[in-house]
């Protein structure tokens, strides 16, 4: 064997050591539960009751008939829907402010980094408190400017808004750090030769920074759709009970209510794989849409330059 | 796809095989057959037996009283069994029972559980605990109130011992009432009706400056209060006589009329929708009553001087003036974990803990009424005017001896309770709970919920 051979096989097993703790663990927690969620999801596993469980395919045909899943569908892709682009946009506009060199720059950043670091729980405790219809900070702020206090998480229409405010404000601030990080990253001299070519702001913008950033806010994109689908804290926090007529039940809340209160395991497993299922679909839309994107810039680039 | 299907059908298989040959059906004995110990026999043994106990942690009194309590039975029994004990986070909703379902699905749940009461028939229905009637001696139970057996009774079997129980009572600060002259019943016989109680709630509430102290708080914790509180408003029943069926119950017309009632609380201010558990037990309280559970009587007493000025009185009757108070209390029972072997070890335990002077030591240091009837003449707390709490619990007395009301026996309690409290939870709290009929299609939804749920259970 040569040396070479000798070399790059030892080189592999380097590799292969430091690849097995994610091997490990996320095969333990992660293949393996899908793999049993999936078995589950075809069974009749009632918690209190595991030696008594029977195959069964009841559980899919029972979730299109049921309503409350229908509820708790709408809900999360109306949170998605909406947190997505205002987060990634506040995330953005954060960001594009911290970029720049003021007095005070550093406490500006820690201050919107602040409410990442702090726990989901303690922000809902302090939003329960800012919400609560009667007495509450908001609703004596409204008051004291003449404004009729409002029923914020009691009242089924703006419940679901609240909590897409309270998760913006906690967690724009992650991904600030991560977009900021990839406007310093953004070649100084492109902004120089478009400020010598007459650019304008919002030119600079659109045509240096938005393209120069691009693949980190693909990154910023998706992890803000993960974990706007996740949703499950702000809701057992501030809406134990699932909100004023389910306003606020998640697909995940329900997953859990199904699975942790009423022990039925099998058909929460079944929400569960049709969730990812869902989820799945979702990001392969983004990945397509996100290429269809790139594509129709190449060939509008294309055009320009074949017209010049 | 093929190869898709097949990894599917045999992840499918696997976990049917695996599961069923790793959870064995370890029933009880049948009905009749008397296994235990006789009165008065000893327990004895060859080789010393080991019992587990899983427990939901209590306050600091309760603690204290557990580890007493466990700590004696392992010196008189010394040698021959020994009593280790786990304590669960009992938490704000339902962490307790759901770490204990998770605990009885993997097979790793303790010999001996403390259950709450209503619970008994969702454990017993799946088999998590079996009956204890083979192993207690005819005669033992006679002590016990009669509703409390009741309680702790499913298919005509045993499965439960109760210590303590606790009722649902009207807590008053004596200061406020009398600043506005209000005297409050002190027989069952001339107890405010729930139209009294709405009035004088809404005379009491007060504002000062920003700050609003209600007349009456009737916020618990997020799981079951609720429901607890007030299921006697649906004077119809909340669920038919086998425990299954909801629809026509919750939301029939007594139920309307129960959701009415309590939106009436809100809209008249009698009541805060924002309220919290604590309002009433506040430094400077934030309700002039409360409509709580016996069981914060420890935590009111620990206050201090601050509280010593409250009192209480019935909870409220109907129209007809009759009283059904919400009862029922934590138990003790036998899982199906715990070896034929070690089950009449068990059951001595449980009679350890429900013996006479046990039930005496922990009614008196939890402030908790007693499980067994003999009790309520012989403590003088119960029996005499010499004790400081006399006022207090002669109330309660009278109220658990002449009016208790069990929770509905389900099945589906978890569901049951967990769904009619968040139902309540919409009417007091919702921007949008004016219309009758708003207030029965919130109803009708929850009935549906438990009833899907409950048949679910059962056909599983």
């Amino acid at each position: 064997m040569s040396k070479t051979s000798l070399r790059q096989k030892r080189i592999d097993r380097t590799g292969w050591l430091f690849m097995l703790p994610a091997l490990v663990f996320g095969t333990v927690f992660l293949v393996v539960p899908i793999i049993m969620c999936f078995g589950f999801s075809f069974t009749d596993f009632y918690m209190l009751r595991p030696e008594a469980m029977k195959f069964t395919f009841e559980n899919y045909a029972n979730i299109f008939h049921d309503e409350l899943f229908g509820k708790a569908i709408t809900n999360t892709l109306l949170f998605v829907v909406i947190t997505v682009p205002v987060q990634c946009a506040v995330a953005l506009g954060l960001a594009l402010l911290a970029n720049k060199t003021f007095k005070g720059y550093g406490v500006f950043k820690l201050a919107y980094f602040a409410p990442v670091i702090t726990s989901m729980t303690v922000v809902s405790l302090l939003f329960e408190i800012l919400y609560k219809e009667d007495g509450g900070v908001f609703n004596l702020i409204l008051n004291s400017l003449g404004i009729a206090s409002q029923g914020f998480l009691n009242d089924p229409s703006q419940a679901m808004l609240c909590i897409v405010f309270m998760s913006v404000w906690q967690g724009a601030g992650y991904q600030m750090i991560i977009i900021l990080a990839g406007l310093q990253g953004v070649s100084k001299e492109l902004y120089e030769a478009a400020e010598l070519d007459g650019a304008s702001a919002w030119n600079k913008f659109v045509h240096i920074t938005l393209p120069g950033i691009a693949p980190i806010s693909s990154f910023v994109l998706i992890i803000t759709l993960v974990g706007a689908f996740k949703m499950f804290t702000q809701v057992q926090i501030l809406t134990p009970d699932g909100g004023v007529d389910y306003s606020t039940i998640t697909i995940v809340y329900y997953i859990f209510q199904k699975d942790m209160s009423e022990k039925l395991v099998g058909y929460g497993s079944a929400i569960s794989m049709l969730f990812t299922i869902v989820f799945v679909l979702a990001t392969v839309g983004k990945n397509f849409a996100m290429k269809g994107v790139g594509k129709y810039k190449e060939y509008r680039e294309h055009m320009i330059g074949g017209a010049y | 796809m093929k190869k898709f299907l097949t990894v599917g059908c045999c992840a499918v298989l696997a976990f049917s095989c695996v599961w069923g040959t790793s959870c064995g059906e370890t029933g009880g004995a049948d009905k009749g057959e008397f296994l235990g110990l006789k009165e008065g026999e000893e327990f004895t043994t060859d080789s010393k037996v080991s019992l587990t106990l899983t427990r939901p942690t209590g306050n600091d009194a309760q603690e204290k009283w557990w580890t007493d309590m466990i700590a004696a039975f392992n010196q008189e029994f010394s040698g021959r069994i020994e009593v280790s004990c786990t304590t669960l986070t009992r938490g704000n909703g339902r962490e307790y029972e759901q770490n204990v379902s998770l605990q009885a699905s993997s097979g790793t749940i303790s010999d001996v559980l403390y259950l709450d009461g209503p619970f008994i028939a969702t454990y017993a229905n799946a088999g998590v605990i079996i009956p204890i009637d083979n192993y207690i001696y005819e005669g033992y139970t006679d002590d016990f109130l009669p509703y409390v057996n009741e309680q702790n009774t499913y298919n005509d079997r045993l499965y439960a011992l109760s210590i303590v129980d606790s009722t649902v009572c009207l807590f008053y600060n004596k200061q406020i009432l009398k600043q506005k002259n209000i005297t409050v019943p002190t027989s069952i016989g001339n107890a405010w009706t729930f139209d009294d109680l709405k009035e004088i709630a809404t005379s009491l509430t007060s504002t000062s400056g920003r700050t609003t102290c209600y007349g009456l708080q009737i916020a618990g914790d997020a799981g079951e209060w609720l429901s607890y509180a007030f299921t006697p408003l649906w004077t119809d029943g909340v669920i038919d006589s086998e425990g299954k069926l909801t629809t026509g119950y919750l939301d029939g017309a007594a139920g309307v009329e129960a959701g009415m009632y309590l939106r009436s609380l809100v809209k008249d201010k009698a009541v805060s929708a924002s309220a919290s558990g604590k309002d009433f037990s506040a430094t400077t309280p934030l309700a002039a009553m409360a409509l709580t559970g016996t069981q914060n009587i420890s935590e009111y007493l620990a206050l201090g001087d601050s509280m010593q000025d409250w009192g209480v009185t019935f909870y409220p009757a109907d129209e007809d003036g009759k009283i059904a108070a919400p009862c029922g209390g934590w138990t003790l029972g036998i899982t199906k974990n715990c070896s034929t072997a070690k089950r009449v070890a068990a059951a001595e335990f449980i009679k350890y803990c429900t013996s006479k002077e046990a039930c005496e030591s922990c009614a008196r240091d939890t402030a908790s009424p007693p499980s067994r009837l003999s009790l309520y003449n012989s403590m003088p707390e119960y029996s005499d005017g010499t004790n400081a709490m006399n006022p207090v619990y002669s109330i309660i007395k009278e109220q658990l001896l002449t009016s208790a009301q069990l929770r509905p026996q389900t099945v589906g309690y978890e569901v049951f309770s967990t769904q009619m409290s968040n139902a309540i939870s919409n009417i007091l709290k919702g921007t949008d709970y004016d219309s009758q009929t708003k207030i029965k299609d919130r109803l009708t939804t929850a009935a549906q919920l438990i009833d899907k749920s409950i048949a679910q259970i059962t056909i599983y």
